[in-house]
């Protein structure tokens, strides 16, 4: 018994130098950062904090901005879609913003997708259909990390799962800032104090005006951030909303229920066994 | 407690009518109603009925969210992304079973703890045997959960499935015979999640059939004070199954579905799931956070973190379990239900919570240093204090201590 007890103590104590990185693993990296290893030699600034917004989506009966998403969602085909991936979504999603049954057509159509091979075995392109996935903007993974200085853009269909997370996407947005002059960055990369490391490979592609909206409204970079985070966060929560009134329901339901069984409980153990 | 009036009154009430009680008409080995049960603590039925309920629930969500998963590195995120968008209410089978299994493994560990703070593992009957199980129990719902982590191939997936295979690979005898088609190599090969998924759902099969037996266990035990009659002895420690324990099964089971439903409408992703969200092929973590275990691992991963020794790590984690198992011959205490002074048994939980909240910070510094005196306390407690503390009380022992 004590044998085993001092076993035990000696494994735990073994040498506090070795390097406990063998338990660590990998493909994690604590501090997220995706800045490349080597930009800056000097130890890395802190992220500054996000800024907490308010949502529309936040809090157990709150809902989606329509029309802050369908700005988000012109956002993204417009700066976001050019280089990042929606996996996992189709244009019928499209419809949970408040877009109509034509509408979503139109959209899908204007894009060509890979179709069935023709009579002469050869590829075809063909419009996409509503239940087809947003097309990935590069073949590959590799084609992607060429075309952007050797980083891979991530997908965005899972970076805003809530409120928490759309305040930092949106102070991230936000974060660029112009370099300051005792820093100095390799060539594709960009300055954003809202990273750690204040060193990002995605260049600032929101510009105030860069679009023009179909209902009117100005196209600031702080608005343009906030609705295509809004659309991402859409994205990456679709039902919600729908979630939330149904939880509302059963809340009560069960409340009334736990109540009743409490009144029963209560009756069958005032006769003792 | 029931007091002697209540006693009298109800013997009487017995005698006059007795109803007919569920199951009454297949004949007395069925008749579940007749039944006494323990009032409270072991043998009340209480954990086995939540523990069934949760599993019930595990086995449902699970068969249909397997209809729709695909095993395969490359298909297997995409899977789950389109179960949770597409899926008819896939969203919500996605997030009853992420959640119902941080509340089987809360009511395991709180069990577990109870049991130590009681030492109802020496409780009669079949105290010990029933102990032993819930410990394996636990062992299964670690190994199922660890396994059912790695399926939607995410970033904490690719994550757990590379820290299962380097250990792994570290073992002396590995690397030949049927362990290499069991566990992975060195590298992560591309069958991990075909394996994976075969090993999720036998370890689901190992736990049913686990809780199947201490069922029996518990009703073999429980049988001389089955009826009425032949339970007066322990009239006081003994309710009728049909209606006290039921109602207060429900009772059970209703605040378990208030809690639930809390979590799965409201906060899918609050006990750890976030992680899920981002593939494992991804650049990088969720926005600004780390990938952490689930929290229900954290008490086995903080061993784990804390030792540098990779076998040593492991063989260490699974020596916190069956220390834990081999409580009951471990402990030389007096008499079940003693007390064994408070201060030991709360300084077990702060040394596991600490392990707990260590593991959820980077393995450096102060809390590495906490981490390894907690778990040596962990072990001192079962290996030392629990056989040794029975001696210092020698007239204890003689009046009926079991050593």
């Amino acid at each position: 018994m004590r044998a085993l007890f001092w076993l035990a103590a000696s494994l735990a104590l073994a040498a506090p130098a070795l390097p406990v990185a063998a338990q660590t693993p990998p493909p994690v990296n604590r501090a997220g950062a995706i800045a490349k290893p080597g930009a800056q030699a000097a130890p890395k600034p802190a992220a500054v904090a996000p800024t907490l917004r308010s949502w529309s989506f936040a809090g157990p009966i709150g809902s989606y901005d329509l029309a802050s998403a369908q700005r988000g969602f012109a956002v993204f085909q417009q700066e976001c879609s050019s280089c990042h991936t929606l996996r996992g979504i189709t244009y019928d999603d499209l419809g949970g913003i408040g877009l109509r049954g034509d509408q979503i057509e139109a959209i899908a159509a204007s894009v060509m997708v890979p179709g069935a091979p023709d009579a002469n075995g050869m590829p075809t392109l063909r419009p996409a259909s509503p239940a087809d996935g947003f097309r990935d903007p590069y073949p590959n993974p590799a084609a992607a990390r060429a075309a952007n200085a050797g980083a891979l853009p991530p997908d965005l269909a899972g970076l805003v799962p809530g409120p928490v997370a759309a305040s930092r996407m949106q102070s991230f947005l936000l974060g660029y800032q112009p370099t300051p002059p005792n820093v100095s960055l390799l060539p594709g990369l960009a300055y954003n104090v809202a990273w750690p490391g204040h060193t990002v490979a995605m260049p600032q592609v929101l510009k105030d005006g860069a679009i023009t909206f179909a209902d009117g409204s100005r196209s600031s970079v702080t608005e343009m951030a906030h609705d295509v985070t809004t659309f991402l966060a859409y994205a990456a929560d679709p039902h919600r909303v729908w979630r939330e009134r149904l939880g509302v329901q059963l809340l009560l339901f069960f409340l009334i229920l736990t109540a009743i069984v409490w009144i029963v409980h209560r009756r069958a153990w005032s006769r003792d066994a | 407690m029931a007091g002697p009036n209540e006693m009298t009154r109800s013997s009487m009430a017995a005698d006059a009518a007795p109803p007919l009680r569920p199951g009454g008409h297949l004949g007395p080995r069925f008749a579940l109603g007749e039944r006494m049960v323990m009032r409270r603590g072991p043998g009340s039925g209480l954990y086995s009925t939540l523990l069934l309920f949760s599993l019930l629930l595990l086995v449902l969500s699970g068969v249909f969210l397997a209809m729709a998963y695909v095993p395969a590195r490359a298909l297997a995120f995409a899977s789950f992304q389109d179960i949770a968008r597409h899926v008819n209410y896939g969203w919500l089978l996605d997030d009853v079973h992420g959640n119902v299994v941080s509340l089987i493994f809360a009511i395991a560990y709180v069990h577990l703890f109870r049991g130590l703070w009681h030492r109802r593992y020496l409780a009669q009957p079949a105290g010990a045997s029933a102990w032993v199980i819930d410990v394996l129990v636990l062992t299964l719902l670690l190994a199922a959960g660890f396994t059912g982590a790695v399926l939607p191939w995410s970033k904490l997936s690719a994550w757990a499935a590379t820290f299962f295979a380097n250990p792994g690979a570290a073992l002396p005898a590995y690397g030949s015979g049927p362990a290499r088609n069991l566990f992975a190599g060195e590298s992560v090969p591309g069958s991990v999640l075909t394996r994976d998924a075969a090993l999720h759902d036998l370890f689901a099969l190992a736990i049913l059939a686990l809780v199947a037996a201490r069922l029996w266990v518990r009703h073999e035990a429980l049988r001389p004070l089955a009826t009425p009659a032949t339970s007066d002895v322990r009239r006081g420690e003994t309710v009728r199954f049909y209606p006290h324990a039921t109602t207060r099964m429900a009772l059970w089971l209703c605040v378990y579905l208030l809690v639930l439903t809390v979590l799965v409408f409201f906060l899918p992703r609050w006990l750890g799931q976030g992680s899920a969200l981002i593939a494992a092929d991804q650049p990088v973590a969720p926005l600004g956070g780390a990938v952490i275990p689930p929290w229900y691992f954290l008490p086995l991963y903080g061993i784990v973190q804390a030792v540098p020794d990779r076998i040593g790590a492991i063989l260490l984690a699974l020596g916190a379990l069956a220390a834990l198992g081999a409580a009951p011959w471990l402990d030389a205490g007096p008499a079940p239900g003693a007390s064994l002074g408070r201060s030991p048994l709360v300084l077990l939980l702060l040394a596991v919570l600490v392990i707990t909240i260590a593991a959820s910070q980077p393995p450096a510094g102060f809390w590495v240093f906490l981490a390894r005196l907690s778990i040596l306390y962990y072990f001192f407690y079962f290996l030392v204090i629990l056989p040794s503390h029975g001696r210092q009380s020698p007239g204890l022992v003689a009046a009926g201590g079991r050593r």
